[in-house]
C-alpha cells in the first residue's frame, strides 16, 4: 500500500482543500459575527465571494497538466480545470446579483452564501472524479445545499414545495445511481473510470445487465441535468425557489453535471458506444421538444427558463450522442454560451421588482423598451441568442453541435433538432415582442445595482460580439478537450 | 444444508416478509416498526456473512438512532390514511406495472449475463483481508486509501447537519430561556434591594 | 438435514447451559437488588426499610413476584394488543440479551466476539424500543409522552456513551470486551480517563432512566410515564428489565474503566482469589453509587437534563477524544495490533 504522499502532486488538489478550511472559518465566523443587518449580510457575502476568487486563482495557477492522485478517485486535466473555473466565475457572478434580492425577499441569513460554497465544493468534486463512489460524493454534496437552498423561503409555500419535490426525486435518482454503479461493480470488480475504460472493452458489448447499469447512471446524471423525460421537477422547482437560487440551479450545476456526464460517457463508457448513443440521442431529441413546445404556453418567466434549460440540455446531449472528439468540443462551446446567457437573462428576472416585491410574470415585462430600454436591449439579444439566431452566439453554438452531427452522418439527428430550435424561437421571439410592441400595464423597476449591471452588460456584448473571437474560443475548447479521450 | 444456511434462511424469509409487510400494512407505526425487524434481520444476515462490524454499525445508527426519530415522527403525525390512499387506488396500476416492468427487465438482465466472462479483479478484490478481523480490514483503507471519500462524507453531513437547523431554527421572543451563567454570576446587590419602609406608606413609588 | 448430528446438538446443549448459569443468578439478584435498593434508599433517610417478610425483610423480593405473578393482566380496550403486549417482552430480553458478551471472569463468557463493546452499544440502544412501543400502544397521554421523553433521553446520551467509549478503544486498539480489559493489567483505565468515567457514570444513569433522570417515569407530571397502563407479569417485566441495565450498565463501566476481574493489586492474596470476586464487587460498588445518588439528588427538569446532554458531556467527550488520541499519539504509545 502506497503510504508516501507526492506533495507536489498533492498541489493539484489545494483549491478544494482551501475551498473546504474557508467554508470552515466561514461557519464559526458567521456564527459569531451574528445579526441580521444589511451591512453584515453584505460582509458576509464579501466573505463567500474572496473564498470562491482564491479558489478560482487556485485552480488557474494549479499545474493543468493530466494526473490522478487520492488512489485514482480524483483526477485532474484540462477539462477539470476549465469547468471548474466556469463553475467557480459563475457561482461568484450568482453570489454578486443576488444582493438586491436577498434584501427584499428577507434571505438574509449567512447560511445562503455559506451554501452556495458548499455546492461549489460540491461540483469541484464532481468535475474531477475518477470513481463513481467520489462522484456520488460530490453529487450529493451539490444537491443537498440546493434543496435547502430551494426551500429556504420558509414562508411561502411554493418554496418548501420546491425544496421536497426536489429531494424526493433526486434522491430517488441518487438511489438509481447507486443501483446502477453497484450492477457496475458486479460487472467490473471496480468504480474507478480508468480501470472500467479498460475492463469494459472485452466484454461482450451486448450484455444486458451492462446495458440496465449505463441507463440508469446515465438516466440519473440526466436528472441533474434537467434532460427530458426527468424533468418533472424543474419548472417546479425554478418557480418555487428564491429567484436568485433559480439562476443558480439554472447555471452552475449544470455546467457541472455537463462535465460529468462528459467524463462518463468518454472514459469509462468509452468503448461501449454502442449501448449508450441511442439513449443519449433519445434523451436529447425528447428533451429539445418537450422544451421548445411545454415554454409555448407558460405566463411565469422562470417557468419559462427552465423549459429553456430543459431544451438546451437537449441540444447538449444531441451534441454528445455521436461520441466523436467533435461532439466533445461542440458540447463545451454549448455549454459555454448557454450559461452566459442564462446568466445575463437572470441578472434581469432577479432584479424585476415593483415596490420591493419581486415580479416573475411574463406580461410584467410589457412595454419595458420604452421605460427601460437599456434592460429591454440587452435582454432581447440573450433571448435571440439562446433562440439561436445569426449572428449571436447562441447561433455559433449550435451550428458546431448541427455540423458536428452531419459529419458523423446523423443527418435525421440533426434535423429534428433543428425543427425543435425553430419552434424554441417562437417563444424567445414572444418575449422580445411583449417587451417591445406590447402597451405597459404596470410601472416595473429594474433594480440593478453595480455588479449586476456590469455582469449584464458583459454578458450581453461578449453574446452580441461573439462571432468576432469564436474562432480563438473555438481553437481553445479544441485544447481542453483534447485531455479527454 | 448445516446450521448457518437455516439460519440464513429464517432472516432472509423474515426479513423479506416484514418488507412487504412494511408495504402493505395499514397502521403507519406497524410499517415503520416492520421496518426495524427487516434492518434488524439484515443485520443478522452481514452476522452470517461474517461482517460483525458493519452489522453492528447497522444496529447502532440505523436501528439505534434513524428508526427511532422515524418512529417518533411517524407517531406524532396525525396521519390520515384513508384520504391519503384515495389516489392509491387510482395509481397502483401504473406503479405495479413500471415496477413489474423493471423487475422484469433486472431479472432477464441477470438471466442474460454470462458470469464466466466475468473479469477476475472481483473475485481477487474479495480474499484480499480474509486473514485479518473485519474491523481492522475497514479501518485500514477508510483511513489511507478512501481518506479523500471519508472526508467528503463527513462535509455532506456537515451539511445536512446546517440545513436541517436552517430550515427548522427559528427565533422565538416568547420562549423564555434558563442561563445558567446569568444565574451563577448573579450577585447579591443585582438581585435583593433592601427598602427602609415606612409604617403606612408602603414601598410603591 | 446433518446439521442435527451428535456434535452441534452437544454444541447447542453446551450453550444453553452456559445461559441458565448466567441467567438464573442474574435473575436472582436483580430481585434482590430492589431489596437492596429499598434497604439503601431506607438507610439514607433513616428508616428501617423492609422488614417483615424474613429476616431482615429478606424475603420480600419473592413475596412482591408472588403477587405480580397472581395478579391479572389488564390489556387497555383502546390499546394496540400486540405491540402492547410485545413491548415489555423487549424491554425484558434485550437487558438480558447484552450478558452474552459480558466476560464475568477470565474466559467465563458465552460468546468472546470480536465487536463485543459495539454489540454492547447497539443492544443498549434498542432497549428504547420497548419503551417507545409501550407509550405508544398504551394509546395513554402519560405513557406517551413518557416514551417521548425517555427515547430522546436515551437518544442523546447514547451519543456521549459512543464517544466515552471511543476514548477507551484508541487506548485498547480492539473492540473485544477481553483484549479491553487485559489492556488495564497495569493501570485501570478510571485513572487516565476519570473524567470520562464520570460521564460515563452519568450517561449511563440516564440512559437506564434512573434518578435524577427518571424524567419518563416522573410520578409528580406523568404518574408512572410509558409504563402507567402496565400491570401484573407485563409491569414485572419492564421492572426486571430496568433493573437488569442498571447492572448491566454497571458490568460495562467495569470492563471499560474499573478492569473487569482483575484485582485492584498485583497481591498473592488478591490474585488468589477468583476473578468473579472482584468483577461482582466492582459491579456492586457501582450499582451502590446508582442506589444513593437515588436517594440523594432530586429529579432534573428536562430542559436541564437535554443541556447537559448536549451542550456539555458531547462537546466534552468529543475534546476527550481529540485529547486521548492526541496524547496516544505524541508520546507514541497507541496501541500495537495485535
Amino acid at each position: 500500500m502506497e503510504t508516501s504522499i507526492n506533495f507536489s502532486k498533492f498541489l493539484v488538489i489545494l483549491p478544494e482543500i482551501f475551498l473546504t478550511l474557508w467554508i470552515l472559518f466561514f461557519i464559526i465566523f458567521g456564527v459569531f459575527a451574528g445579526g441580521g443587518n444589511l451591512a453584515k449580510q453584505r460582509m458576509f457575502t464579501l466573505v463567500a465571494i474572496l473564498g470562491l476568487v482564491v479558489t478560482f486563482i487556485l485552480i488557474f495557477t494549479s499545474d493543468w497538466r493530466a494526473a490522478r492522485l487520492l488512489s485514482d478517485l480524483f483526477v485532474q486535466d484540462r477539462l477539470a480545470v476549465f469547468m471548474k473555473l466556469l463553475v467557480t466565475f459563475t457561482g461568484i457572478c450568482i453570489l454578486l446579483i443576488s444582493e438586491k434580492y436577498r434584501s427584499f425577499e428577507k434571505l438574509f441569513i449567512y447560511e445562503y452564501p455559506l451554501l452556495i460554497l458548499f455546492s461549489v465544493l460540491g461540483m469541484l468534486i464532481m468535475i474531477s472524479s475518477n470513481d463513481f463512489i467520489s462522484l456520488y460524493m460530490g453529487v450529493e454534496l451539490q444537491s443537498l445545499s440546493l434543496y435547502v437552498l430551494a426551500s429556504m423561503k420558509k414562508d411561502s409555500n411554493k418554496s418548501s414545495e420546491a425544496g421536497l419535490k426536489y429531494f424526493i426525486l433526486g434522491t430517488l435518482a441518487s438511489g438509481f445511481f447507486l443501483f446502477g454503479v453497484s450492477m457496475l461493480f458486479g460487472i467490473a470488480g471496480t468504480t474507478t473510470y480508468t480501470e472500467l475504460s479498460v475492463i469494459l472493452v472485452n466484454i461482450d458489448n451486448y450484455s444486458p445487465l451492462l446495458a440496465l447499469a449505463v441507463v440508469m447512471i446515465i438516466s440519473s446524471i440526466a436528472f441533474k441535468l434537467s434532460a427530458a423525460p426527468f424533468h418533472m421537477w424543474t419548472p417546479d422547482v425554478y418557480e418555487g425557489c428564491p429567484t436568485t437560487v433559480t439562476a443558480f440551479i439554472a447555471v452552475v450545476p449544470k455546467i457541472a453535471a455537463v462535465a460529468v456526464i462528459i467524463r462518463i460517457l468518454y472514459i469509462p463508457f468509452g468503448n461501449i458506444y454502442d449501448i449508450w448513443y441511442q439513449i443519449l440521442a433519445m434523451v436529447a431529441i425528447i428533451s429539445i421538444f418537450v422544451g421548445a413546445f411545454g415554454a409555448i404556453v407558460q405566463e411565469n418567466i422562470k417557468r419559462l427558463m427552465a423549459y429553456s434549460t430543459i431544451g438546451s440540455i437537449g441540444f447538449v446531449l444531441l451534441a454528445l450522442s455521436s461520441g466523436s472528439q467533435q461532439a466533445l468540443e461542440s458540447s463545451l462551446i454549448y455549454i459555454v454560451i448557454y450559461s452566459l446567457s442564462v446568466l445575463g437573462c437572470f441578472v434581469i428576472i432577479v432584479s424585476m421588482e415593483k415596490d420591493n416585491v419581486a415580479l416573475e410574470k411574463i406580461t410584467d415585462l410589457s412595454g419595458i423598451s420604452r421605460t427601460d430600454p437599456f434592460s429591454a436591449i440587452c435582454f432581447s439579444i440573450l433571448l435571440l441568442s439562446l433562440a439561436g439566431l445569426p449572428p449571436f452566439a447562441g447561433f455559433v453554438g449550435k451550428f458546431y453541435i448541427f455540423r458536428s452531427l452531419i459529419s458523423e452522418g446523423f443527418v435525421e439527428l440533426a434535423v429534428l433538432g433543428i425543427i425543435g430550435s425553430v419552434i424554441s424561437a417562437y417563444y424567445y421571439l414572444r418575449i422580445v415582442k411583449i417587451m417591445y410592441l406590447d402597451e405597459t400595464e404596470e410601472q416595473i423597476i429594474f433594480g440593478y445595482n453595480f455588479s449586476s449591471k456590469l455582469i449584464l452588460g458583459i454578458s450581453s456584448i461578449l453574446v452580441i460580439s461573439f462571432l468576432l473571437y469564436a474562432k480563438s474560443v473555438v481553437s481553445f475548447i479544441e485544447y481542453i478537450s483534447y485531455s479527454v479521450s | 444444508m448445516t446450521v448457518l444456511s437455516l439460519f440464513f434462511y429464517l432472516f432472509a424469509s423474515v426479513s423479506l416478509t416484514s418488507s412487504v409487510l412494511v408495504v402493505v400494512s395499514r397502521n403507519p407505526v406497524h410499517s415503520v416498526l416492520f421496518l426495524i425487524l427487516t434492518f434488524f434481520n439484515c443485520a443478522a444476515l452481514f452476522v452470517l456473512m461474517g461482517a460483525e462490524f458493519l452489522a453492528m454499525l447497522l444496529l447502532v445508527v440505523y436501528i439505534g438512532a434513524i428508526a427511532v426519530l422515524f418512529l417518533f415522527v411517524v407517531m406524532m403525525l396525525n396521519i390520515d390514511f384513508a384520504t391519503l390512499r384515495k389516489g392509491m387506488s387510482k395509481n397502483a396500476p401504473i406503479g405495479v406495472l413500471v415496477g413489474l416492468v423493471l423487475f422484469i427487465e433486472i431479472v432477464v438482465s441477470i438471466l442474460g449475463m454470462n458470469f464466466e466472462e466475468l473479469p477476475n479483479s472481483f473475485s481477487e478484490a474479495q480474499i484480499t483481508y480474509n486473514e485479518i478481523e473485519n474491523t481492522r480490514a475497514l479501518g485500514m483503507v477508510l483511513y489511507t486509501q478512501y481518506a479523500y471519500l471519508f472526508q467528503c462524507a463527513g462535509l455532506i453531513l456537515l451539511v445536512a447537519m446546517i440545513g436541517a437547523i436552517v430550515l427548522t431554527h427559528r427565533k422565538r421572543d416568547t420562549v423564555r430561556r434558563q442561563s445558567v451563567i446569568k444565574q451563577v454570576l448573579r450577585s447579591r446587590d443585582q438581585s435583593i434591594d433592601i427598602k427602609k419602609v415606612e409604617i403606612g406608606k408602603g414601598t410603591s413609588k | 438435514m446433518n446439521f442435527l448430528n451428535i456434535d452441534s446438538l452437544y454444541y447447542l446443549g453446551l450453550i444453553l447451559l452456559k445461559i441458565a448459569i448466567l441467567i438464573f443468578p442474574l435473575l436472582v439478584i436483580v430481585a434482590f437488588l430492589t431489596y437492596v435498593e429499598r434497604k439503601v434508599i431506607a438507610a439514607v433517610q433513616l428508616r428501617k426499610g423492609p422488614n417483615v417478610v424474613g429476616v431482615f425483610g429478606i424475603l420480600q423480593p419473592l413475596a412482591d413476584g408472588i403477587k405480580l405473578f397472581s395478579k391479572e393482566s389488564i390489556l387497555p380496550t383502546a390499546s394496540s394488543k400486540v405491540v402492547f403486549v410485545l413491548a415489555p417482552m423487549i424491554a425484558f430480553s434485550l437487558s438480558l440479551a447484552a450478558w452474552a458478551v459480558i466476560p464475568v471472569s477470565d474466559g467465563w463468557v458465552i460468546s468472546n466476539i470480536n465487536v463485543g463493546i459495539l454489540y454492547l452499544f447497539a443492544i443498549s440502544s434498542l432497549s428504547v424500543y420497548g419503551i417507545i412501543m409501550a407509550g405508544w400502544a398504551s394509546n395513554s397521554k402519560y405513557a406517551f409522552m413518557g416514551a417521548m421523553r425517555s427515547a430522546a433521553q436515551m437518544v442523546s446520551y447514547e451519543v456521549s456513551i459512543g464517544l466515552v467509549i471511543v476514548c477507551v478503544l484508541v487506548c485498547v486498539g480492539s473492540l473485544n470486551l477481553h483484549d479491553i480489559v487485559i489492556a488495564q493489567d497495569s493501570v485501570w483505565f478510571i485513572f487516565p480517563l476519570f473524567p470520562m468515567f464520570i460521564v460515563f457514570l452519568i450517561s449511563a444513569l440516564a440512559e437506564t432512566n434512573r434518578a435524577p433522570f427518571d424524567l419518563p417515569e416522573d410520578e409528580s407530571s406523568l404518574v408512572a410515564g410509558y409504563f402507567t397502563e402496565y400491570s401484573s407479569m407485563l409491569f414485572a417485566m419492564f421492572f426486571l428489565g430496568e433493573y437488569a441495565a442498571m447492572i448491566l450498565m454497571s458490568a460495562m463501566a467495569t470492563i471499560l474503566f474499573l478492569g473487569g476481574w482483575l484485582p485492584p493489586f498485583n497481591f498473592y492474596l488478591f490474585n488468589e482469589l477468583p476473578g468473579i470476586f472482584w468483577f461482582v464487587l466492582k459491579t456492586s460498588i457501582l450499582l451502590f453509587i446508582f442506589l444513593w445518588i437515588r436517594a440523594t439528588f432530586p429529579r432534573f427538569r428536562y430542559d436541564q437534563l437535554m443541556r447537559i446532554g448536549w451542550k456539555v458531556f458531547l462537546p466534552l467527550s468529543l475534546f476527550w477524544v481529540v485529547v486521548t488520541s492526541g496524547f496516544l499519539v505524541i508520546f507514541d504509545l497507541l496501541p500495537r495490533p495485535l
